[in-house]
């Protein structure tokens, strides 16, 4: 026994153990914190252990899926399929909140309106580009009739130039057979608006007398001569003045506020004006 | 050992340690592991006898005691004891044979375990059951065991000299 604990190594490793389990046993009770040692060691093996996880990670992530590749295959096409059918799914959402929003748009227009009105939808236009024409549906069973005006939020559409009983042809603005007669709101000059073949989207503004004062920017308003459209409705704002024909006179260029190509709902006008004027009318429709 | 040999170690300790805690949890389920540290401290005892084991296996524990978060002490004290025992061992049953490290790994590993759950219960620091715990350290141990031929063929352990050897130095 005395030769045994005479060994110096024994002995040694006897003291270690006793030491370790002292530190054990402090370890081991709920402590404060850390010592400096242990964060100092932690903090020191951090990166490294940080490196290896990751690589350690990836790996795995490469292992599971050369293990799962038929389950992932699977699952990918799924996924696909799905996210093919939600991307038909957001636009149709998409399609359906821009036609909220117009719609909105429209019936508020449509309440300020002192008109009978009745809301069409845009069903149909001219692909051959010889007019512009718009097929609406709604016809004679709504109320519609040849020679009605037809408006939107942004002003002016057009007038119905044919109808039938579901459906009816409209006549936009900026057609070359179009002419309406107009105001210039600010100087109260007669006009008429015509459309524009050298310019498509544009109408050739005439006055009615050589001394009109007519400058960019100014708005242009059915005058209600005529008895097609009523007076007060934006048709647009000029953005071109020009010598006329032989240099007699001046035209104008003006640019309708609705936007003809991605004009999807108008309002027939079916019934007769409350007599609002010019400038309330101006003041509503401007944008 | 000379200076760089023991840095070299040293060096592969603390990635063992690193190993083991990083890429272990992907590998293998809950609480079995290859424990990297006990082979490089039975390999160790293996080639510098009591000594050597039980300074890398105290080493290698603490190390791996402080790095994963547990109680400071228990891996350093199994894997020391470990370590300090299968240099004891190698000085009687060594022969030159491959099997030799793989059978003191696992019997390193099941002085290791049996400390570990002796001073866990002691302690009250277990985290599971004892029969769950056994059953993992078994499964780890073996592994252990198995892989060791890959270890004990790396360069920093050069093969163990033989009985002849150590005595005809003593």
């Amino acid at each position: 026994m005395y030769q045994f604990l005479s060994n110096k190594r024994i002995l040694g490793y006897i003291a270690a153990c006793l030491a370790v389990l002292s530190v054990i046993y402090v370890t081991s009770r709920e402590r404060a914190g850390l010592t400096r040692w242990e964060e100092l060691i932690r903090e020191s093996m951090r990166p490294l252990l940080s490196i290896i996880s990751d690589i350690a990670s990836g790996l795995n992530r490469s292992l599971w899926a050369l293990t799962h590749i038929g389950q992932l295959s699977r699952e990918n096409v799924a996924l696909t399929r799905q996210v093919l059918e939600l991307k038909a799914q957001l636009l149709e959402l998409a399609e359906y909140k821009a036609e909220n929003d117009r719609l909105r748009r429209l019936l508020g227009f449509r309440e300020a309106a002192p008109y009978a009105t009745v809301a069409a939808r845009v069903i149909g236009r001219d692909p051959s580009r010889l007019s512009s024409t718009l097929l609406i549906d709604k016809g004679q069973k709504d109320g519609v009739a040849k020679d009605m005006a037809v408006i939107t939020f942004g002003g002016l559409v057009g007038r119905v130039i044919s109808v039938t009983a579901n459906t009816a042809t409209v006549l936009p603005v900026i057609d070359p057979r179009s002419a309406v007669g107009g105001i210039i709101y600010r100087t109260r000059d007669l006009v008429l608006v015509e459309g524009y073949a050298g310019s498509p989207g544009l109408c050739m503004l005439k006055p009615l007398s050589s001394d009109a004062d007519i400058v960019a920017g100014d708005q242009v308003l059915s005058s209600g001569l005529g008895g097609v459209f009523p007076k007060g409705l934006l048709v647009g704002r000029v953005v071109e003045v020009t010598k006329g024909k032989y240099s007699v006179g001046k035209v104008a260029l003006v640019e309708p506020d609705v936007d003809f190509s991605k004009l999807e709902e108008v309002l027939v006008i079916t019934g007769g004006s409350a007599g609002r004027t010019d400038s309330s009318r101006a003041r509503e429709v401007r944008p | 050992m000379r200076l760089p040999g023991l840095l070299l170690r040293a060096a592969v300790l603390v990635i063992a340690v690193a190993l083991e805690s990083s890429i272990m949890p992907y590998l293998a389920p809950p609480g079995v592991r290859v424990d990297l540290v006990l082979i490089l401290t039975v390999l160790t005892a293996l080639h510098q006898g009591r000594p050597g084991g039980a300074v890398w296996g105290f080493g290698g524990g603490l190390l791996e005691d402080l790095v994963t978060g547990r109680v400071v002490g228990v891996s350093a004290l199994g894997k020391m004891t470990a370590g300090y025992l299968v240099g004891a061992v190698r000085e009687v049953v060594f022969r030159d044979s491959l099997l030799v490290p793989v059978v003191l790994v696992a019997f390193g590993g099941t002085v290791n375990g049996l400390i570990t759950l002796a001073l866990a219960s002691s302690f009250g620091i277990m985290g599971t059951g004892p029969a769950g715990f056994i059953r993992a350290e078994i499964v780890s141990v073996t592994l252990s065991a198995i892989l060791t031929p890959l270890v004990h063929m790396c360069p920093i352990f050069p093969h163990a000299r033989g009985v002849s050897d150590v005595r005809e130095k003593a």
